[in-house]
């Protein structure tokens, strides 16, 4: 798991990014090169990404390909054009992000959490998501047709023009979700839970 | 800190272990819901050594796994109840700071969804059984005992901070920040429930 020493910064509360004992946001640019470098080199290697608190980072047409990410947390990050496909992540955060474009087919993701982000033209295609946490999220044009999401959490959300076709919904939670424009076809939602649902018209 | 998350599929529970580093082989196991294959697999592929049991609340599908574990990785059994699952236990008590083979545990005892219920905090990690859940807390008898769980939860574990991570008993993990934002059942609290509640009943006639 990630380092659980707390930015030095005053006031701040973020978690530092190792080594250092600064947050990401509050490390010098040339730290934050560092940590950006570190991480770039791990990825080229597609090797395994583990432990590592970026927050606040800001992410364009990275290669997560076949990569395995483990026990790190991205919060309040921006990934915009990132291809995780095929990738194996585990106790990973990426809470309050924003996804742009990004791709996460065939991701096989536990323990996770996206929740509170904005996803936008981000395609989840034949993953599997189990007990991931998405609650709070802002999802528009999204595609998670094929996947397997069983005991995920979509409550709170805000799921507009997503496709949820063909996926397993055993146990999965939209509770007190606005969904519009979304297909379940081919998938069980008598399986997932539904109660408190808002309708937007 | 290392955290292992678990799903056993009897009874849907989430086990976890956690580890005290990269080179510190102890281990202790939160919730033995079972000891499957995928536990040992951990267990064994890491080279682990279990130093103890940390049982959140006494129900059948988070503590099935301890005469397993008792066979095969002996080790003490921390609990609220002095007996679980037949075996005695060191028992715990409200908020504690334990000292379990060099992991520094804050025990919390937050009663509601049981009697027994504990919440443990390692590190800036919580581990909340069935108290609190992504989303939403535990199931009570009674309206009026959900209603005491979601002060004691804003009492004991909403006064963390925002980064501190939620592992639950079910479902997926989060973040208090999350809860505090999301938290269906925490929001319509704020709203719904009266404080008359919380009052004595005898007040009503006293007042009259």
């Amino acid at each position: 798991m990630f380092d659980s020493k707390i930015c030095s910064y005053r006031d701040c509360r973020s978690y530092v990014s190792a080594p250092y004992d600064t947050c990401f946001h509050h490390s010098s640019i040339e730290e934050r090169t560092i940590i950006l470098d570190s991480l770039r080199r791990t990825l080229e290697r597609k090797g395994l990404v583990k432990d590592v608190s970026i927050i606040g980072g800001d992410f364009e047409g990275l290669d997560v390909r076949d990569t395995s990410i483990r026990g790190s947390n991205f919060s309040f990050s921006t990934f915009r054009e990132c291809d995780f496909s095929s990738s194996r992540v585990s106790t990973c955060f990426f809470d309050m992000c924003v996804f742009i474009r990004c791709r996460f087919d065939d991701i096989h993701a536990r323990y996770s959490v996206f929740s509170g982000s904005n996803m936008r033209h981000c395609t989840f295609c034949g993953s599997t998501m189990v007990s991931c946490n998405f609650m709070g999220l802002d999802s528009t044009h999204n595609d998670f047709s094929g996947s397997d999401l069983y005991f995920s959490n979509f409550s709170m959300s805000r799921i507009i023009d997503t496709s949820f076709e063909d996926c397993n919904l055993r146990r999965v939670n939209f509770r007190a979700s606005a969904i519009r424009d979304t297909s379940f076809l081919y998938s069980n939602p008598e399986e997932a839970f539904f109660q408190n649902e808002e309708a937007l018209s | 800190m290392k955290v292992f998350c678990h799903f056993c599929d009897i009874g849907q529970v989430n086990t976890y272990v956690v580890t005290a580093g990269e080179r510190d082989c102890r281990a202790i196991v939160i919730d033995p819901g079972d000891l499957d294959g995928g536990l040992i697999d951990i267990i064994e592929s890491y080279g682990l050594e279990v130093a103890a049991l940390l049982v959140t609340h006494d129900h059948e599908q988070h503590v099935a796994g301890i005469g397993k574990y008792m066979k095969v990785y002996p080790c003490p059994v921390y609990a609220y109840r002095s007996k679980v699952m037949g075996y005695g236990t060191r028992v715990l008590r409200e908020t504690m700071r334990l000292d379990i083979e060099g992991f520094q545990v804050d025990v919390l005892h937050v009663p509601g969804h049981s009697d027994d219920s504990l919440v443990y905090v390692i590190g800036n990690a919580m581990f909340t059984g069935d108290t609190l859940a992504a989303g939403r807390v535990s199931s009570t008898s009674s309206m009026s005992g959900k209603a005491r769980l979601i002060r004691s939860i804003n009492a004991k574990i909403m006064t963390y901070d925002d980064n501190y991570l939620v592992f639950p008993g079910h479902g997926c993990p989060t973040k208090i920040r999350i809860e505090r934002m999301l938290n269906h059942d925490l929001l319509e609290s704020e709203v719904s429930l009266s404080e008359d509640l919380f009052q004595d009943p005898m007040d009503t006639f006293r007042h009259a």
